[in-house]
């Protein structure tokens, strides 16, 4: 079981009880751990299988908490992970995005829209977790699916690997990084990486 | 019900993006204002600065002529309907409509008069003990307002609630909500790309194009006297046809073509010395006919061409064809039958017509 931290950043201070409990109650059928950050911060750990086949409606669940709470809000999902280490590379993520952004962001979302404007450490710190967990076959696999623009197959065939080798090894990544190759922020996040990598 | 006044509202982000520039408008207790404008022309952001969703960075908000720049959204007595309808899908209908009360700590016989009193308002009566999931399109939406009006709140903002719903449904919805605001009376902004709901609904409407307000009007007076281009092309559908020619001796010269302008048009062009000049002209598709009564009305002012591309609407024709290079509209009843490569005669009333300066893209008048 992986654990999926969501961070809820409002601006205004608000009732985080009432807050996570209308959030745990929309989230029906999710193990969920509740945390408390700040006034304006709080977290949610959501016990998940990587990427179920129906991810909860994060903008509408946005909108309904601003509508409600009458503060603006701002959803940062992170990425799944086995340990809580992440922790503390996602909340940097969350001081970094300051009262810049509203609405719904994903981790991945981040890195691509975020990284022209950060400084190399800033990315350094932020990456830097994801980067050492990655093999040289790792990497070669990610850049191999970004040159084939996403296409599976013929990134299989650069590889010189049968696509269900290739389907096996892009569990594997996302399982290690909790980043989805197969989605345009995954490809272009964990492309991002693997330039540090070099 | 509320009056608010903006007084040079800007929104300057961190990296100098100005997204509204310079927002005035005095809102008046009960009026219908409805913000309307292509994506990204700073309708939403003006919309949450209303709602302290966002900062404002210069200017003052007022309202009831108190300063609410620092008020924070829970003591502004505002209610949001947003383009998202999604309610909470394991409460039932009464118990969406009742939380937002619940949260602030109304008394339970309250929360029931007013839940019970709103929904009997929006016909939601008998379906209190649904789920969201067990109800259509329109009813969520409903209840989506419903959610707003329980909390009889000064003002209520809408920001493209009905944006996910098909056509026909989104007509229906339309006088619900005029009947709504009828009922409630509550001054209301609504935002919208959809200059048909825009028409529809609104009191006054402010069209709104990379972060300027172009104008701020009533629909009638938007669609008659449009202020520059953008307005003019943006309001109607089809929209404004605009034809690029000279002003010659009292008359709108273009190709070998010329229209007499009549005189009370022709007075603020030689006032501005457009005399000789290059100007577009615009003229909305209905100021186009073919009808022999039209013809014989504007006989100083007629032209024969092509039809491209008839569209029948069943009582009407919207036919396509050229004048010079300048592509045209017109909406011609369908009394005869129009069709592609037929050759026509057609009038341009020119009573009707706007001329504008081509470097400012403003009316002349």
């Amino acid at each position: 079981m992986f654990l999926q931290p969501i961070f809820f950043v409002s601006k205004h201070p608000i009732e985080w009880d009432e807050c996570l409990e209308v959030v745990a109650t929309y989230l029906d059928g999710y193990g969920i751990h509740m945390h408390h950050l700040t006034m304006t911060t709080a977290c949610i750990e959501l016990e998940t299988l990587i990427y179920p086949s129906e991810t909860p409606d994060w903008q509408a669940i946005a909108s309904m908490l601003e509508q409600d709470f009458m503060t603006a809000m701002t959803i940062l999902i992170g990425r799944p992970s086995y340990e809580l280490s992440t922790w503390n590379q996602q909340r940097t993520v969350l001081t970094l995005l300051g009262s810049s952004y509203q609405g719904v962001i994903s981790f991945e979302q981040f890195i691509v829209e975020y990284v022209g404007i950060l400084t190399k450490e800033q990315v350094m710190d932020i990456l830097n977790p994801v980067v050492e967990q990655l093999t040289h076959e790792e990497v070669q696999t990610i850049q191999a699916i970004c040159q084939a623009n996403l296409n599976l197959s013929k990134a299989a065939k650069r590889l010189y690997i049968h696509r269900n080798t290739l389907n096996y090894r892009l569990e594997k990544l996302l399982q290690i990084t909790g980043i989805d190759v197969r989605t345009f922020y995954g490809a272009m996040a964990l492309y991002i990486v693997t330039t540090l990598k070099r | 019900m509320a009056t608010m006044q903006l007084k040079s509202i800007y929104k300057i982000y961190d990296n100098g993006f100005e997204a509204v520039k310079d927002f005035n408008i005095d809102i008046e207790h009960g009026e219908f204002i409805v913000f309307v404008g292509p994506s990204g022309c700073g309708k939403s952001t003006t919309l949450r600065m209303i709602a302290g969703l966002e900062d404002i960075s210069k200017g003052e908000f007022f309202i009831d002529e108190r300063l609410v720049n620092d008020v924070q959204p829970k003591d502004r007595d505002i209610a949001m309907v947003f383009q998202s309808y999604a309610l909470y899908p394991h409460m039932s209908v009464y118990d969406n409509m009742a939380f937002g009360l619940k949260l602030r700590k109304v008394d339970k016989a309250e929360i029931d008069k007013k839940v019970t009193e709103a929904a009997k308002m929006l016909g939601l009566d008998h379906l209190l003990d649904r789920k969201p999931k067990a109800l259509s399109g329109g009813q969520r939406q409903r209840v989506a307002l419903g959610r707003a009006v329980v909390r009889h709140p000064k003002v209520f903002l809408m920001d493209e609630p009905l944006s996910n719903l098909d056509a026909k449904l989104r007509g229906h919805m339309r006088a619900e909500i005029i009947k709504l605001h009828k009922n409630v009376g509550a001054t209301t902004i609504y935002v919208t790309h959809d200059q048909t709901e825009a028409m529809t609904m609104a009191d006054r409407i402010v069209v709104m194009k990379d972060g300027i307000v172009q104008q701020i009007d009533t629909p009638k007076d938007i669609y008659d006297m449009p202020e520059n281009l953008f307005v003019a092309g943006f309001i109607g559908s089809p929209t404004m046809n605009f034809i690029h020619g000279k002003i010659q001796n009292e008359r709108f010269v273009v190709g070998n073509q010329s229209f007499a302008i009549p005189g009370g048009k022709y007075a603020p062009l030689k006032k501005g010395g457009y005399e000789g000049k290059e100007v577009t002209l615009g003229i909305r598709p209905e100021g186009i006919g073919a009808e022999p009564l039209f013809l014989e009305t504007f006989a100083e002012s007629t032209f024969k061409t092509t039809i491209n591309v008839a569209e029948l609407l069943g009582p009407d024709y919207i036919i396509h064809t050229m004048l010079g290079d300048a592509s045209l509209t017109a909406v011609v009843p369908a009394r005869e039958t129009m069709e592609m490569g037929k050759e026509i005669t057609l009038a341009i009333d020119m009573n009707k017509a706007h001329f504008f300066d081509n470097e400012t893209e403003l009316r002349i008048r």
